[in-house]
């Protein structure tokens, strides 16, 4: 059986502490019994001796009538006890069977004897950045074909989503201070890993390594931008090789969300060796990368494939039992580009290429029943609506109807997710029902079920009218064009399908294709007090923590945050939060967090569609776990049957 | 007309034909898109955004970006790729690309001209026919069909089903042949309507009748005498086929996941990769041009008509 995660633990301890208390009550009918029949009256009798005699062998019969009764008594509480105990048991049964059919449903790695190691897998991909160094802005989005060159500091979890040690093992010394062991890793030319080394990656890519400051001194043609990890330079103070072995960094506040977020996040975080950035120069290290991870690079060519061949010496072994993004379990990898998906799928049923990523359930709804093709559908983000709740008036003039908590209520209410999920999604998904999917922390299905808003028109309408809306309103529905290539294939569909829900209880929602190069920037979902009134259609991908999603998108200081929070104490929550390191406390405090969000119904929430891969039969592409593919990288640890 | 001065003419005006789609490109790709969104990850800071905008120049003003593109145009320096590994220059970047669609534009006209002229030839012989009807008709499906489709149901049928060529990619001749036979369709179609009439047109003429007339071989009339001058404008129309295979190759490029140039465009454009861009659009735009002005200049030494008309 898999290990249990957090929220599967706190289902646990939830459920436990339910039943206890159930049991505490049918105990308590038996204590409250024992009480009442314990309570002897205190008689106050004569001392003559008969009476005595008569009154101390009514006492004694009493005595053995009480102690008779605190007998039963007591063995009908054990029974209850018991009983409760059973029932706990049974549900406790039930919990880990949901859990295991849950986590049944993420393949895993076969047996290694089942396994051909020195396999050649091909797997087709519809585009990429051309440049290699994951730490340059531009070329980090070469993730699907280059992570696997590159360690990060730390990994994810596939099943629960932590962040567990990878090249380095950090620990807490204090709230803003962590000091990490760094493991002796080979490099793919032959030299190891130290504490120097990541204190580079970190400088560099955090833009603070002399040699690049503005770009100005690196020898790559096209310049040179750090990425910045998520929470950015700025948030470190400190960071510094104690020893060889020994790294330290210090932040300019607490951030309990740290290690998913900035060592653990793969792509821009990627740890490269001091002396061969140094030696090569940025502009090689863009053409060729060179660092620790399973697969060591051997050539790239532009618009047709990258080589990869399994780096022998990694430093964990293949069969590391934790994630199945560190192994290697095939000798060479070839990634190819195919821009059209037509001829994606038309390479792997020509047997060119063995597995295909990122498809949408319609896409690969006829090979599902195919025995010589495996069809695997992952959890990946959602899609909401985002409502622009900036402005206070809308493009007429009038007030912004959705200020209003009734005229939001109405729109979740309007909309059948269950439809769009049957219709549009193969009847795989789910819906979404918070602001954020895929992190550690994710509310349990009975928080789910407790805000979600049910498809019910009629109630829609009397919120409509009740918030004085019954005749309804105009309101624009943006979205961005080529809407499948953003949302999936079946974006423009459900656009249309919730464009007509909402339309059917007064919303009047009408439909704006932006083109995508704008979509994304200030005039739109970027711009905050400046983008127009609206409604937005809005993805968002699985996130390793909570706070990167609030900082980015949700929270009132989130760049890409169009529906600021009207309540202030959201926000005071998130940053009670960001600052508590004890795990449990923060699961609790995300739940709130998501729910008290969710109630007040801040975005209209539709899907969290599925993503399907698409392999060969003789080949497995194990998830792992539902965050399996958080990092992009388990493409690297497709196996082919011996 | 002196040649020389013909030539310089034409040369002037292929010179600002390319300045002017150039400068039409640079400013047009400038109204839309925000590079540095698409340069940084999805979550990045403003700050950030606004660190990788000044380092492209893209806080310069308009005018002073495209002074500094003109400049280093005219030092013969096309621009960095943004998004080309270790930075290559644009120019070098479409070296490669631009090979590999110039290899497909001639294999594409080859096919054509392979199926049309003998088609062509054979419709206007038996004008009226079967055969004449039956190519008309696959002239027109030719033309008619669009070429994605046409290349999609190729790699099914003989990538797929049969197995006879890959399908995708630009590794060996057979990967060549379906994409050059998907691309050499359309132009297959209008080659062969000219080939027809052209030849039914020369077919009716004096020169032909006397031929016959002095017992020479039906053979020797049809190749000798006819062909040769049916095939006059059919000549003129190949050097504007290639340019036209060379620039409508896109799609096909993108079905056959053939790395070409049209593909190169397209990428850059859905990145904003401006110099990218806008180095391509120069070597396409002063590629189609110089194929025009080659072809006006054959056309002109080949007929002698012409050079008697210009003089």
């Amino acid at each position: 059986m898999s290990e249990r995660n957090y929220w599967t633990s706190l289902r646990h301890r939830k459920i436990s502490r339910r039943t206890m208390l159930k049991a505490s009550s049918k105990a308590g009918v038996g204590a409250a019994g024992l009480a009442l029949v314990g309570c002897g009256g205190d008689d106050d009798d004569d001392d003559a001796a008969t009476a005595a005699t008569e009154q101390a062998e009514e006492q004694v019969e009493q005595a053995q009538a009480q102690a008779q009764a605190e007998e039963q008594a007591e063995e009908q509480a054990q029974a209850q006890a018991e009983q409760a105990m059973d029932d706990e048991q049974a549900e406790e049964q039930a919990e880990e069977q949901a859990v295991e059919a849950e986590e049944a449903e993420f393949s895993q790695p076969w047996p290694l004897d089942q396994v051909d190691l020195d396999a050649s897998i091909v797997a087709g991909i519809s585009s990429r950045q051309e440049g290699t160094d994951m730490q340059r802005a531009g070329s980090q989005g070469n993730v699907y074909s280059h992570g696997a060159v590159f360690n990060a500091a730390m990994e994810i979890d596939p099943v629960d989503g932590s962040a567990i040690p990878s090249l380095a093992a950090p620990e807490w010394i204090d709230p803003v201070t962590l000091r990490a062991t760094v493991e002796p890793a080979p490099f793919h030319d032959g030299s190891i890993l130290t504490a120097h080394d990541m204190v580079f990656s970190y400088d560099r890519m955090g833009g603070r390594a002399e040699y690049h400051q503005g770009g100005e001194t690196t020898d790559h043609p096209g310049g040179w931008t750090p990425t910045n990890p998520t929470r950015g330079a700025e948030s470190w103070v400190r960071n510094e090789a104690v020893d060889d072995r020994t790294w330290s960094f210090e932040l300019a506040g607490p951030d309990g969300g740290f290690f998913p977020v900035n060592l653990a996040r793969v792509g821009e975080v990627a740890i490269v060796s001091q002396a061969d950035v140094e030696g090569r120069g940025d502009a090689a290290v863009d053409q060729a990368p060179m660092g620790t991870g399973p697969y060591r690079f051997v050539s790239q060519t532009a618009d047709e494939n990258s080589v990869f061949e399994r780096f022998e010496d990694h430093f964990l072994p293949v069969d590391y039992p934790v994630t199945v993004s560190h192994y290697a379990h095939n000798k060479h990898l070839t990634v190819v580009l195919r821009p059209e998906l037509q001829s994606r799928l038309a390479g792997l049923e020509a047997g060119e290429i063995d597995l295909l990523e990122s498809l949408g359930p319609d896409v690969v709804a006829p090979f599902v029943d195919d025995p010589e093709f495996t069809v695997q559908f992952e959890r990946t983000g959602q899609l909401n609506i985002y409502i622009n709740l900036w402005q206070q008036t809308m493009d007429d003039g009038s007030p912004n109807p959705f200020l209003d908590l009734r005229v939001r209520q109405a729109a979740n209410h309007a909309i059948n997710r269950q439809a769009l999920i049957d219709n549009l999604l193969l009847g795989v998904g789910q819906q979404s029902m918070f602001a954020f999917s895929g992190i550690g922390g994710y509310p349990t299905a009975e928080q789910k079920q407790e805000v979600l808003f049910d498809y019910d028109p009629e109630r829609a309408r009397a919120l409509m009218a009740e918030a004085g809306y019954a005749d309804g309103f105009d309101v624009p529905l943006y979205i961005a064009e080529s809407a499948e290539s953003v949302f999936g294939s079946f974006g423009p569909d459900m656009a249309l399908a919730v464009e007509q829900e909402l339309n059917a209880v007064g919303i009047r929602a009408e439909l704006r294709q932006i083109p995508i190069s704008e979509y994304f920037t200030d005039a739109y979902t970027r711009g905050r007090e400046n983008a127009p009134p609206g409604l937005f259609f809005f993805g968002a991908n699985t996130v390793p923590d909570v706070g990167s999603m609030w900082e980015c998108c949700t929270g009132p200081d989130g760049f890409f945050t169009l529906s600021p929070p009207l309540d202030p104490s959201l926000d005071e929550l998130y940053q009670a939060l960001k600052v508590e390191t004890d795990a449990e406390r923060r699961t609790e405090m995300v739940t709130q967090l998501l729910v008290e969000h969710a109630r007040q119904a801040y975005f209209i929430f539709l899907v969290e569609p599925p993503r399907a891969s698409l392999t060969a039969a003789d080949v497995n592409w194990p998830l792992g776990g539902p965050f399996g593919r958080l990092n992009g990288r388990t493409a690297f640890a497709a196996q082919r049957h011996v | 007309m002196q040649f020389w001065h013909y030539l310089a003419i034409r040369l002037i005006q292929a010179f600002f034909v390319v300045f002017l789609v150039v400068t039409i490109v640079f400013f047009v790709s400038r109204t839309v898109g925000n590079p540095e969104v698409g340069l940084l990850p999805f979550d990045a800071s403003g700050a950030d955004l606004e660190r990788v905008k000044e380092n492209l120049g893209l806080n310069d003003p308009l005018l002073v970006q495209y002074g500094n593109f003109l400049w280093d145009l005219a030092q013969g320096d096309f621009g960095t790729s943004w998004r080309a590994a270790g930075g290559a220059p644009a120019i070098d970047a479409i070296g490669s690309r631009a090979l590999n669609t110039f290899k497909l534009g001639v294999a594409g006209l080859v096919v054509a001209i392979a199926l049309a002229v003998p088609l062509g030839i054979l419709a206007a012989l038996k004008q009226g026919t079967a055969i004449d009807w039956l190519a008309r008709v696959l002239a027109v499906i030719g033309q008619a069909v669009p070429g994605f489709w046409l290349g999609l149901m190729m790699i099914f049928f003989f990538a797929v089903e049969l197995g006879w060529f890959p399908t995708g990619g630009a590794d060996g001749w057979r990967a060549l042949v379906l994409p050059a036979i998907a691309l050499g369709m359309l132009e297959m179609a209008a080659i062969m309507r000219l080939t027809r009439s052209g030849m039914i047109e020369v077919l009716d003429t004096d020169f032909i009748r006397t031929a016959r007339a002095k017992g020479l071989s039906e053979r020797v009339v049809i190749t000798r005498h006819a062909l040769r001058n049916a095939l006059l404008p059919v000549v003129t129309m190949l050097g504007l086929s290639l340019g036209r295979l060379i620039g409508g190759s896109v799609i096909i490029e993108i079905v056959f996941a053939w790395p070409g140039i049209g593909r190169l465009i397209i990428d850059s454009i859905v990145q904003s990769d401006y110099p990218m861009v806008q180095a391509s659009i120069i070597v396409l735009a002063a590629s189609i041009a110089l194929t025009n002005l080659l072809v006006d200049v054959s056309y002109r030494l080949i007929d002698p008509r012409i050079r008697a008309g210009a003089a």
